[in-house]
């Protein structure tokens, strides 16, 4: 079960997973959240995710978010990579040597 | 930086080949129009090369030249022009330019390439005259047009098997998946894995098209890619990859760069180009951006026309390519790697030196009569036996590099002087030494103007005589044991032996008493010195060097030149020269107190003076065979020791082609190889000698003449 939560005044938490499955839920939590696109989005706290999940967040990434991605840097960034995008913005980084995507 | 490893005289060199090639081609051409693909695209790869070799050093007169050229061929090979004979004479004409281009940069004479250019103009206003208005617009503008780039394109898609087995392909793969692919369970991040497993694989991802999560349907599929597979894998085997792909998704499978297109270009696509090719921009929009003088990948984000992630997937594949590209050249550029001529010769005159030294370390082993010593110096005969062996074989080239330059003499010549003449070539492939090939081609091209000037009768009188229109030359090249013949045989006129001796005793030649001369003996007249039947000195072969020259210029290569003719039948002129001039192995005598060396190739065999059989005079009866005797203790003057003639010695048995002589000596020593050192002043016009070769304690031994030996006593 995923789910979204405004964490602050500018912050969106996505927890659990942002795969094929959940991203209709997720889309819709997102959009009645209100964004006003300029919120952070934290994704420190997503288990699991696949390259839909990556799609959505190219999405929000046509907004003014940002991303922090705490743990999940690295495991996010080697997916781009490995699909050949240009990874986000934040991702990429090793923040935790036991990734494992 | 030395010329060695300097860029301009490596591009020397290899255009030089390049221009061979080209040159080879037109003849070909001309030779063989029924069958004209793989001549004209040889000829355009050439001039292709030159062009895209020449743009690198940023030899701008040689590439633009060529590259103007090139695109009369280029529309030759798309049948949009006809080739004429015309067409092979400018094209030859324009070889000569291109030549005189190469060497006016390699000696940067400015001037010259100005002059050169300027006067090449006229050639390539030929040629694209031959082209339409549009076209020699874009050549002479040097911009690939809208049309081109779709060449490549098509170029790119062309043939269908893709790599050949174990050679490298690269493929561009262009996937837009459907928008129901995320649904329909198909996975491409397990496609871009299996893509991975055939070869080094470049995915570039384009997530442009992901609308704002607002408008999108988040499990549908907006991303697509370009994939850059290197593999040995086929087409068919990358298309495997995606045998599940939904109707709706669109795959397509390029070819951009193998062997054969490396080839061609080594230089990969621009950025317009392939941004062209694949089909991200009109041909139309290129042409208008590339008019603005800024960075073209700016210019189309700015415009709107492309998204910067497709500018960036552009450069990354020309960058892929070209990092392919040249580790295919660096790779064999390690299989095979080219090495100047002096440094090549500067090998074997050492090598040669080291043989010497081994067969004079070989001679104090056997005096010295020590175990140990004799047996280090046989393993060092053995290695230093092979190192010559490589070494020779390093420096022996076919002959066709010799022969090649003949097509276009006979054609030029016999063009020049109104006759139709053909040159056959037999035995191009026969192997010489490489200094040998470079000494030979002036005496073979003035013999071979000759036979076209003198020999080869006009169209009109070979039909008078009953003779085809078209005269024949033939150039065959043989191994005759360690010698080369070659031979340059016409079916023109013959020589008239009248003439000949006419001429022979105006110059005073001969005498009066004519009748013992055979009829071989009397048109090998022709070589002795000052001899010249042409009525009138010729632009061609009369340049003032005789035939005399030519043999005296054989001789000095320890060769031979032998005539025959038939009057009215035509001429042929045998020339036979050693395999190679480095190292001569040879047999050690002794005549009296001096040491000699007699080639081995010229020995049949050793026989003792006892168990000889006199044939009366200086002759012996050999295997049924009355031979003449030259004893050479006579010869030299050295039978103050009272061995004689009479006395007990060894004979050896030298054969000249069909002629045979023995030759008395005192002693028979052994084998030795040499380098042969040439003769000092003092001793350089003996007779029976033609250099000399130093022992191992710096003893001289005289190499035998064996070819003015045996001519001198038969």
């Amino acid at each position: 079960m995923t789910s979204v939560k405004k964490s602050g005044k500018k912050k969106i938490l996505i927890e659990g997973e942002l795969t094929l499955e959940e991203l209709e839920g997720v889309r819709e939590k997102l959009l009645g959240a209100n964004l006003a696109g300029d919120e952070t989005i934290d994704l420190s706290a997503v288990e699991r995710f696949d390259l839909p999940g990556l799609q959505l967040l190219y999405a929000l990434n046509r907004g003014q978010h940002r991303f922090e991605f705490g743990v999940n840097g690295a495991r996010f960034g080697r997916m781009a990579r490995f699909a050949g995008f240009t990874p986000l913005p934040g991702s990429d980084i090793e923040k935790e040597s036991n990734s494992d995507e | 930086m030395s010329s060695g490893t300097d860029p301009l005289h490596t591009f020397a060199g290899e255009a030089a080949d390049l221009l061979d090639a080209y040159e080879a081609a037109l003849m070909a051409l001309e030779e063989d129009p029924a069958d004209p693909q793989e001549h004209v695209a040889s000829a355009f790869r050439s001039l292709h090369t030159i062009k895209g070799s020449g743009t690198m050093l940023g030899l701008d007169s040689l590439a633009s030249f060529a590259h103007r050229l090139e695109n009369y061929f280029s529309a030759l090979r798309e049948g949009e022009v006809s080739l004429t004979r015309e067409v092979v004479s400018q094209g030859l004409q324009a070889k000569d330019t291109l030549q005189a281009l190469l060497q006016a940069t390699i000696a940067e004479e400015d001037a010259d390439l100005g002059t050169i250019a300027a006067e090449g103009e006229a050639l390539l206003s030929f040629f694209e005259g031959q082209l339409s208005g549009s076209r020699v617009a874009e050549a002479a503008a040097g911009t690939p047009a809208p049309e081109a780039a779709g060449e490549a394109a098509n170029a790119g898609n062309g043939g269908d098997g893709g790599a050949a087995e174990g050679t490298q392909t690269t493929y561009r793969i262009t996937y837009r998946p459907s928008r129901e692919t995320f649904n329909r369970g198909l996975r491409p991040l397990q496609l871009i894995k299996e893509l991975g497993e055939l070869g080094q694989c470049t995915p570039m991802g384009f997530t442009g098209e992901i609308p704002p999560l607002r408008e999108m349907e988040p499990t549908a599929c907006y991303v697509r890619w370009i994939f850059l597979l290197t593999t040995t894998a086929s087409r068919a085997d990358v298309e495997t990859v995606f045998i599940f792909l939904d109707e709706e998704s669109q795959l397509t499978v390029d070819v951009i760069d193998s062997p054969e297109l490396l080839e061609e270009e080594h230089e990969y696509a621009r950025l317009g180009e392939i941004l062209v090719e694949r089909g991200e921009i009109a041909p139309g929009e290129l042409t208008e951006v590339l008019s603005e003088r800024t960075r073209l990948g700016q210019l189309l984000v700015d415009r709107g026309l492309v998204d910067p992630e497709v500018v960036q997937s552009a450069l990354k594949e020309q960058q892929v390519v070209r990092e392919s590209r040249r580790r295919t050249i660096q790779t064999e550029s390690q299989s095979t790697i080219k090495v100047r001529t002096d440094r090549l010769d500067q090998l074997i005159n050492l090598v040669g030196e080291f043989v010497s030294l081994q067969a004079a370390l070989s001679l104090r082993a056997a005096i010295s009569q020590d175990g140990e010593i004799t047996g280090l110096s046989e393993q060092l005969d053995r290695l230093v036996s092979d190192l010559r062996d490589l070494s020779m074989e390093l420096h022996m080239v076919p002959i066709e590099l010799l022969f090649r330059p003949f097509r276009r003499l006979v054609r030029d010549t016999g063009e020049e002087l109104g006759k139709e003449v053909d040159l056959t070539i037999e035995g191009a492939e026969t192997e010489l030494d490489k200094n040998l090939v470079d000494l030979l081609k002036d005496p073979l091209m003035h013999i071979v103007r000759n036979a076209i000037d003198h020999g080869i009768e006009s169209a009109v009188e070979r039909e008078a005589a009953g003779k085809s229109r078209r005269g024949e030359i033939r150039l065959t090249a043989r191994y005759s044991g360690t010698f080369v013949t070659i031979e340059v045989a016409d079916n023109g006129r013959g020589l008239n032996e009248e003439r000949i001796l006419a001429k022979a005793r105006e110059r005073g030649l001969i005498g009066s008493e004519t009748e013992r001369l055979s009829q071989e003996e009397i048109v090998s007249l022709i070589m002795q010195p000052g001899f010249s039947t042409a009525e009138e000195v010729s632009d061609l072969s009369g340049r003032g060097v005789g035939m005399d020259v030519v043999a005296r210029n054989i001789e000095g290569l320890g060769g031979a030149v032998a005539v025959e003719s038939q009057f009215g039948e035509g001429t042929r002129i045998r020339i036979r020269v050693p395999l190679t001039l480095a190292i001569v192995e040879g047999l050690l005598c002794k005549v009296g107190e001096g040491y000699y060396l007699v080639n081995l190739a010229y020995i049949e065999e050793c026989v003792d003076t006892q168990s000889l059989s006199r044939a009366g005079g200086e002759t012996f009866e050999f295997r049924g065979r009355v031979l003449p005797l030259m004893d050479l203790r006579r010869f030299f003057g050295s039978d103050s020791n009272g061995s004689g003639s009479n006395g007990q010695g060894q004979v050896i048995v030298v054969s000249l082609e069909e002629r045979r002589l023995g030759l008395v000596v005192d002693e028979l020593l052994e084998n030795f190889q040499s380098v042969i050192k040439p003769l000092g002043k003092l001793l350089q016009n003996t007779e029976g000698i033609s250099g000399v070769v130093f022992l191992g304690d710096g003893t001289p031994a005289l190499m035998l003449d064996v070819d003015s030996l045996v001519r001198r006593r038969t």
